[in-house]
């Protein structure tokens, strides 16, 4: 899935390792959903989405026919 | 701008120091382990310094898989998967082997595949996400 996350983290001046102390996960999360590696679950999706003050669609690019990248199993 | 800090402090400073306790009451038990043998005189003391050390290790272990986040999770379920399967399949091997004369293998093996195994699986899965 393709994301925002490094153009608003770049608005915001903020590193990955700050955007990941924000919502609780490791700063190689946030490195794995910003290349698009991996989907986060959806309450982490709200959690980044809020920290900038988006919405989900703001920041989540979802193409119906890409290659889901490895997903939380919860999802 | 500052971020306000919550949760994920945990992250930062309850995972190095699970790690570290685990590490080191690890190698004291194995440690005490060793010297059974040597020392038997001091057979009871080092042999329950042995399990005190194994059960903090596998405590301090316990404490720091509880503190990874989701896709820690996930790479951690897939590399218990990869590492049960494995030794599933040495066994079996390993069994079917013996039918035809193959020497017997230490059960002490079997743990130590498994967290072979583990260690790899973590490290495979983990590149996934690079």
């Amino acid at each position: 899935m393709k994301t925002r996350l490094r153009m608003l983290r770049a608005e915001k001046e903020w590193s990955q390792a700050e955007l990941a102390t924000h919502v609780g996960v490791a700063r190689g999360t946030i490195n794995a959903i910003e290349t698009g590696k991996y989907d986060p679950s959806l309450p982490l999706a709200f959690k980044i989405v809020r920290a900038f003050g988006k919405t989900v669609e703001e920041v989540f690019l979802y193409q119906e026919n890409e290659h889901p990248a490895t997903t939380h199993p919860d999802v | 701008m500052i971020i306000p800090l919550g949760a994920s402090d945990e992250l930062t400073y309850r995972r190095p120091t699970s790690l570290l306790l685990f590490y080191v009451a690890a190698i004291l038990s194995a440690v005490a382990l060793a010297l059974v043998g040597k020392a038997s005189s001091l057979r009871t003391v080092l042999l329950s310094f042995a399990f005190v050390g194994a059960a903090t290790a596998v405590w301090s272990l316990l404490r720091f898989l509880r503190s990874n986040d989701e896709r820690e999770r996930q790479i951690n379920d897939q590399a218990l998967t990869f590492a049960f399967t494995g030794t599933l399949a040495f066994v079996l091997a390993i069994g079917f082997l013996q039918s035809f004369g193959f020497h017997s293998v230490s059960w002490w093996g079997i743990p130590g595949l498994m967290v072979i195994l583990w260690s790899v699986g973590l490290i495979l899965y983990s590149w996934r996400y690079q």
